[in-house]
């Protein structure tokens, strides 16, 4: 049974296999990349790397807000081993699910794909993230 | 010899090998050229024997024979025996070629010998011209050397254990007299292990070495070798001469004695001198010191030799990456640099009269200088002279010259100018297409030159150098120049322009035209060129390494190209400039020049903007709306920067000038992949980050190109592709033309056994060696004889070159992606992974080929030589 991390967007819970995060940072200046996909909000430099940022908010069709103190940038890394950064609102909690459930066909709307199961903390559901899937559509336009 | 030992010093030996053939082209080279001097023949000479004695060493038989052959034919000149003729340096390049390709099978690690018969016989063949008998002529040669080689008494080396002095008296019983052979190595001498085998194997030949000391074991320690005198027992039927021939057959020994051993252990004492002692300093390798100008001359060979082998410094050989990685991290450190400059100067500000403020602007100018020597010394690990490019042309010139009818005097000027290795490779076709097109067309034949006043030979200048941070090659030729009306002519006719267009050309733009594809002024196609796909090529390689080309012409004067590259790929000089609320860096290679822009610059022609400089109507791109953003402030006055790559100029509209700063490129990474417009980032100096602007896309997407209705297709239709066209049987075929390196007749194929059935067999490029492949039994159709319209198509596959047989090469087309669809599922006749897509244009389908897959596929890579 793996851990997981609870990122909020807007008032929804999503989770995130802890074994694919490599680190959490607060928000910093995100330089824009013109004629990227529209849910890459552009480059972080992260230590001397170059690290694009995903608006995850926009991956998921909401409305993408303002940086706030809360904002965070979570890396995780692409199968190739590339670090990607994805944009949350707020990183709540490490959390244990004792059950999962599978998605059902239906809900889930934007997000269906990107699922891989919901969990449950405190009778509150929580999306698992799949990430494979979120990070497969790439960045640029071509 | 084992195995193992080949093994160890297969690398050095492969080393030595490619500097000695290095030096063989270039003196054959220099004797074609009527440089028939002594001194250039006891070159050869020497790298002959020094080849033939090291693949000795080694065990590769065959190469030793035909360098013993060379040696000969040497030897029969040096004494004016044999006179240079066309006929004869063809053969030796023969010999070179061959020994080329031995040593690119070799590398691979196939150790067989082919058969080399036709070699031996061709050498042969030159040798028996002359009425002198070779034998005889080396006989004679050996004695007069025996005699002329000073005598002297020496003692006897008494550290043979007693077995080896048992065995001594074993061969005697058996008729075989024991020498005693002791050789000084020179004190400078290289790879002494390697030389001793030598010496070793050479005896070996004579009748068997009893023993040595140091023992074999022992030679792994150089310093064994080095420190005194190598003693050999050998027993032998053969007499004192013929031993001291073979201790000289090596080369690099100080001096060597050679003692006839009597059955107590003693000296054979006699009224015949039976201990022989040679001094190699006065009497050089095998030379008959029959003349005595002559022997003068060897003399200064040898020097010469061992001068250059002096200059040779240490080497360490370090993997690609390492390097790579260690750039990286300096890339990191310039950052670093810059951001605690940054932090410097904030701090002097508020705390300036603080000694410590001092002494940290005291530490960061020292760590500024050391870390900017840093990345020099950095960048120079991954740096290497042009020469060993420059080096390959000679010889091409030379066949490329004697297949056109041409008569050629080559220059080469700034050979030891540097640059990163990656370029030396990329540069180098580019570079090959030119300098046969400078021969080809713009050279004119030696009679019609004659009639011009001209001198017969044409001349070709090649020269490197450096200018601030780029490298500048240029090629220089004395021919006709390029024809602008013929050009002209030629591009109406074609296609490209219309008539009137034509007219209001300026000469740089229709000297510009020549770089479209199917363009060649050539009246008829040469199997050198004429296709008008060559330039195409140079123009995207040079293209792909972000460099700048022109061209200068003067009719009857003859044509300058200049080509301008960065010096590096991965640390480049840049120009900051502010677009909109972007900061973009805009690599200085590309920059021509900036300057202010006032409304008057700006016209409008064909309803677009266009800015005139110094008369030159360039194009005015303003990229913002492209960039998801908008002009600061479109009252006040931009700034414009000219933009080039390869023969393309464009202004781009800016808002501001930033800077001129130093800085690493860095890829945006896999999952943003391509990114219009941007062809990666760069951490500044604030820790923010300026993404680096794509010229190429911006010039490509502003519609540079000379007609206006092709910009216009252009815009509409997204990227385009150029494909060249072909036939297998009777249908049409096409590659992306990236891929395609060159275009030729059908050679002469040397077929291979127990080669796979699609592989035709092997062919001589330019002195390459490469396998030639039938694309239409790969895809299950029947091969067929090459006939007249059949054409091998070169591809350079992961720096490999292969070559594809096309019944026929029909033309190179534009299309745009778009015109490229997927293979559809039920395509039956060719397997579908062979198959990129199906291109649709007005008149045709094409089927476009995925020919990297079905490379990779086959494992033809093991075959290649």
């Amino acid at each position: 049974m793996a851990n997981y991390i609870v990122v909020g967007l807007n008032e929804e819970k999503f989770a995130l296999p802890i074994t694919d995060i490599q680190e959490i940072i607060k928000d910093m200046p995100i330089t824009e990349i013109p004629a990227a996909r529209a849910h890459v909000k552009g480059v972080i430099n992260l230590r001397g790397t170059i690290v694009p940022v995903i608006g995850l908010r926009s991956k998921f069709r909401m409305m993408e807000s303002h940086s706030t103190a809360s904002s965070r940038i979570v890396i995780v890394q692409t199968p190739e081993g590339e670090p990607v950064g994805l944009y949350v609102d707020r990183v709540e909690q490490v959390a244990f699910f004792s059950e999962i459930l599978p998605t059902t066909d239906g809900i889930g709307g934007a997000q269906a794909g990107n699922l891989s199961g919901i969990g449950k903390i405190n009778d509150q559901l929580v999306s698992i993230l799949h990430l494979p899937s979120i990070l497969n559509t790439g960045g640029s336009l071509s | 010899m084992n195995e193992s030992f080949a093994l160890t010093y297969l690398s050095v030996f492969l080393d030595e090998l490619e500097e000695q053939l290095q030096v063989l082209d270039e003196s054959i080279l220099e004797l074609e050229n009527g440089g028939n001097s002594p001194e250039t023949i006891q070159t050869i000479f020497r790298a002959a024997h020094t080849l033939k004695g090291s693949s000795a060493a080694m065990g590769f038989q065959s190469m030793k024979e035909v360098t013993h052959k060379v040696e000969s034919v040497f030897e029969l000149l040096r004494q004016n025996r044999l006179q240079t003729s066309k006929p004869l340096i063809n053969v030796l390049f023969k010999c070179i070629d061959y020994l080329k390709a031995k040593k690119e099978t070799l590398r691979k690690g196939d150790f067989n010998d082919e058969p080399i018969e036709t070699l031996i016989e061709l050498l042969n063949g030159i040798m028996n011209d002359q009425p002198a008998e070779e034998s005889l002529v080396a006989n004679a040669a050996a004695a007069e050397q025996a005699k002329a080689t000073s005598v002297q008494e020496q003692a006897l080396y008494d550290g043979w254990s007693e077995t080896v002095l048992a065995a001594k008296a074993q061969k005697l019983t058996e008729g075989l007299h024991s020498y005693e052979i002791s050789v000084t190595l020179a004190s400078d001498v290289e790879m002494p292990t390697v030389k001793a085998m030598v010496i070793l194997r050479n005896l070996g030949e004579l009748g068997e070495v009893i023993a040595t000391s140091p023992e074999i074991g022992m030679w792994e320690q150089e310093q064994l070798l080095t420190a005194g005198p190598i003693h050999f027992m050998l027993a032998t039927s053969h007499g004192e001469t013929q031993i001291v021939r073979k201790v000289e057959e090596a080369s690099q020994i100080e001096s060597f004695t050679v003692k006839h051993l009597q059955a107590g252990g003693g000296v054979q004492i006699g009224s015949k001198p039976s201990v022989v002692s040679v001094n190699k300093q006065t009497t050089a390798a095998a030379a008959p010191a029959s003349n005595i100008a002559q022997q003068a001359s060897v003399d200064q060979g040898a020097a010469g030799q061992s001068d250059a082998k002096v200059q040779i410094q240490q080497t360490v050989r370090v993997d690609v990456n390492r390097l790579e990685h260690l750039l990286n991290l300096v890339g990191e450190l310039i950052i670093d640099n810059t951001r605690i400059r940054e932090v410097r100067r904030r701090f002097e500000e508020r705390f300036k009269q603080e000694s410590e403020t001092l002494l940290l602007g005291e530490i960061t100018d020292h760590l500024g200088r050391v870390v900017a020597e840093l990345q020099e010394g950095t960048m120079k690990t991954r740096m290497m002279p042009i020469e060993q490019l420059f080096n390959r042309f000679p010889r091409m010139v030379r066949d490329v010259a004697e297949q056109a009818g041409k008569e050629v005097t080559f220059h080469v000027e700034g050979k030891e100018t540097e640059l990163d290795r990656t370029l030396i490779e990329e540069i180098s076709d580019p570079l090959i297409h030119i300098i046969r097109n400078a021969i080809d067309h713009g050279l004119e034949p030696p009679d019609e030159r004659e009639k011009l006043g001209k001198n017969r030979k044409g001349n070709l200048l090649l020269r490197a150098s450096h200018q601030e941070n780029a490298i500048v090659i240029t090629l220089a030729d004395d021919g006709r120049g390029i024809d602008l009306n013929r050009i002209k002519q030629k591009a109406v006719q074609t296609g490209f322009i219309g008539a009137e267009e034509a007219d209001s050309l300026t000469d740089k733009e229709i000297i510009a035209l020549i770089f479209h594809s199917g363009m060649s002024t050539a009246d008829k196609v040469t199997e050198l060129s004429g296709r008008g796909v060559g330039m195409d090529i140079v123009r995207s390689h040079i293209e792909k390494l972000n460099g700048i080309i022109n061209i200068e012409t003067t009719a009857g004067e003859g044509t300058v190209f200049t080509i301008k590259l960065p010096l590096t790929l991965a640390i480049s000089r840049s120009l900051l400039v502010q677009l909109g609320k972007h900061t973009i860096a805009i690599p200085l290679t590309n920059v021509v020049e900036t300057f202010r822009l006032t409304p008057e610059d700006i016209q409008i022609v064909n309803s677009e903007e266009v800015c005139v400089v110094r008369g030159e109507i360039l194009p005015l791109v303003r990229m913002h709306r492209r960039l998801g953003t908008v002009e600061n402030d479109s009252e006040s006055k931009g700034y414009a920067v000219m933009i080039g790559l390869a023969e393309k100029r464009v202004c781009l509209y800016v808002d501001k000038l930033v800077a001129n700063q130093e800085i690493v490129m860095k890829s945006l990474g896999n999952y943003l992949g391509q990114v219009a417009y941007v062809s990666g980032a760069t951490i500044m100096g604030d820790g923010r980050i300026a993404l680096i602007l794509d010229v190429n896309a911006v010039i490509r997407d502003s519609g540079a190109t000379i007609s206006k209705t092709n910009a216009g297709e252009q815009k509409a239709t997204g990227r385009k592709v150029k494909l060249v066209t072909f036939d297998l049987e009777d249908e049409h075929y096409a590659l992306d033309i990236n891929q395609a390196k060159e275009i030729i007749k059908v050679p002469s194929i040397l077929r291979m056994a127990n080669a796979p059935a699609e592989v035709l067999g092997l062919t001589n490029l330019r002195g390459d060696l490469l396998p030639v492949i039938d694309i239409k039994s790969c895809l299950g159709m029947r091969g067929s004889e090459p006939d007249q319209q059949s054409r091998v198509i070169i591809l350079n596959e992961d720096g490999r070159d292969i070559g594809i047989l096309v019944d026929r090469v029909r033309e190179v087309i534009h299309v745009t992606h778009s015109q490229i669809e997927p293979p559809p599922k039920d395509v039956t006749m060719i397997s579908d992974q062979y198959i990129g897509g199906i291109c649709k244009t007005d008149e045709q389908l094409v089927i476009v080929l995925k020919l990297e897959k079905m490379l990779r596929s086959r494992g033809w890579d093991t075959i290649h030589a």
